[in-house]
């Protein structure tokens, strides 16, 4: 992932930050910080690209969004996974279709499918929730709901928004281990918080947003 | 959930009833106008049959003469190569003839009607009907031929005219399928813009969205274009048995030529690949003002 030189801004507002630097090599986790308001969900909608810098240039996987025709910005996207504040569950799929959507989207066969996502949410602990809508599910499930949905297609880059402001420690904590975990096995993750606790706790280097410059900061203390 | 459906089900949809009864309301304004299309052109095309290659002769003169002159003329005009028959149109037939139209048999007994000769031709062409009556100019000058031309022209010109009416009433019915279905499925989009940003970011391509609207289109309308068609049918039925009862001299029996049926049974179809090419289009434009 490279920034040169990135700025962004809507229409004609003033730019939300500006001649941002910053190469990030894969296999690697960050924590995105800075206070609200600094532009780190902007930054992030960069890069699940549903928005092109207004200036410089935005590498992904050696490509420039900016250049890049359609169809390669899809294939881009494919290999992202991102977990939205919002979540942006579809309220009119149960839990394993909102999981199951990316995979069916790229074309996974069912049995394939089945498993994968029975796995993943086992493992962020909705075992009992397959058919359930999102619309009886509590924040703290949506977000996990949200985390497997982001992490099922095993991307290359994950992009986490908030992924642990409306869970529990226990549940926060299991979740930042799956991030950990996915990391280990070569994805590259962002993880914007404000959960300075779980900063500390899990020992990654900061992406420090603020000011409209950003800054690559070293781990606040060491965790695991 | 089914593989490759992403929408909810058009049953939530608000569009979705709206959309298949616009396009039944559409469907069976198509196949009124459509039918009348078809039947007045099939209309026009029995009257210039029964007409091209006859030509009606008037014998001037008073009754008791007329009639011995048609007689002679007759005669003559059998020898003709260009005439397959030839008969002089009695009295009582004349006034058979005139009898829808002036109804009091006395009246029509104290007519001095003229004599009139019915002639057909063997070759119904234009040429030929030249020729016969030249021949027949030839054989009593002061005849008065009347080959139904000049009549015929006007009724089909005007006949023609609501054809394309008929035809432009289709083709508006057509044209307003295409903005209620792009009205509609801007309405599906704005409705379901999470669920589109949602795919678009999970990686689905443009096409792939465009067809889940464009089928769930589709769907909307060919049961609009079956309900149009199932209302359609009564309607047609009434027309003609309406048709029917009017006397044969006035409106010779007409049916509907067989592409028109074939155009009345596509008519859901037609109306169905219109549909999916307007909301192919329409999605695919409002994805491309995504990144």
């Amino acid at each position: 992932m490279l920034f040169e030189d990135v700025s962004l801004r809507y229409s004609n507002s003033p730019d939300i930050f500006s001649e941002l630097s910053l190469t990030l090599p894969a296999r690697s986790l960050h924590f995105l910080t800075g206070p609200s308001g600094a532009g780190k969900t902007s930054l992030l909608s960069l890069l699940y690209l549903a928005k092109l810098p207004s200036g410089g240039r935005l590498k992904l996987f050696g490509q420039d969004v900016a250049q890049a025709s359609r169809a390669k910005r899809t294939n881009i996207r494919r290999q992202l996974g991102v977990v939205f504040q919002d979540y942006r569950l579809l309220d009119h799929l149960s839990v394993f279709d909102n999981v199951a959507l990316p995979l069916r989207v790229i074309g996974t066969t069912e049995e394939t499918l089945q498993q994968n996502v029975s796995e993943l949410l086992h493992w962020v602990g909705l075992e009992g929730l397959f058919d359930a809508l999102p619309a009886v599910l509590s924040g703290g499930q949506k977000q996990r709901v949200a985390i497997a949905r982001a992490v099922v297609t095993r991307p290359k880059l994950i992009l986490a928004d908030e992924p642990t402001g409306n869970v529990d420690d226990a549940i926060a904590e299991r979740l930042m281990q799956l991030f950990v975990e996915l990391h280990k096995l070569g994805a590259c993750v962002i993880v914007a918080t404000h959960n300075e606790r779980m900063v500390e706790r899990f020992a990654f280097p900061r992406l420090h947003l603020d000011g409209g410059t950003i800054k690559v900061l070293p781990a606040l203390a060491r965790g695991n | 959930m089914a593989v490759g459906s992403f929408l909810p089900p058009a049953r939530r949809s608000m569009m979705g009833g709206f959309v298949t009864s616009i396009v039944a309301v559409l469907v069976f304004i198509s196949g009124i106008a459509l039918t009348a299309a078809g039947s007045i052109g099939a209309l026009v095309e029995s009257w210039n049959t029964s007409v091209t290659g006859t030509l009606t002769v008037q014998v001037p003169g008073d009754v008791a003469t007329s009639f011995a002159k048609a007689n002679n003329i007759v005669t003559k005009v059998r020898s003709l190569p260009e005439i397959k028959r030839a008969e002089v149109v009695s009295k009582s037939q004349v006034q058979e003839l005139l009898r829808p139209w002036l109804g009091n048999d006395k009246l029509i007994a104290d007519l001095p009607l003229p004599a009139l000769i019915d002639i057909e031709l063997n070759t119904p062409s234009p040429q030929s009907l030249e020729r016969a009556s030249s021949a027949i100019k030839a054989i009593a000058a002061d005849v008065v031929i009347d080959d139904h031309r000049v009549w015929l022209n006007r009724i089909a010109d005007f006949a023609r005219g609501l054809s394309y009416v008929a035809l432009a009433l289709m083709a508006m019915s057509l044209g307003a399928l295409v903005l209620t279905v792009v009205f509609a499925t801007r309405a599906s989009l704005t409705e379901y813009i999470q669920v589109i940003e949602v795919l678009h970011l999970v990686g689905a391509r443009d096409s792939h969205i465009a067809s889940q609207f464009s089928w769930r289109a589709v769907r909307q309308t060919l049961w609009g274009g079956v309900f149009g068609l199932i209302a359609f049918a009564p309607a047609l039925t009434a027309i003609t048995f309406l048709a029917r009862r009017i006397d044969d001299g006035v409106l010779p029996p007409v049916s509907l030529p067989v592409p028109y049926w074939i155009g009345l049974c596509l008519l859901p179809l037609i109306a169905a690949v219109i549909a999916y090419v307007a909301a192919m289009t329409t999605v695919r434009r409002v994805l491309s003002g995504m990144v």
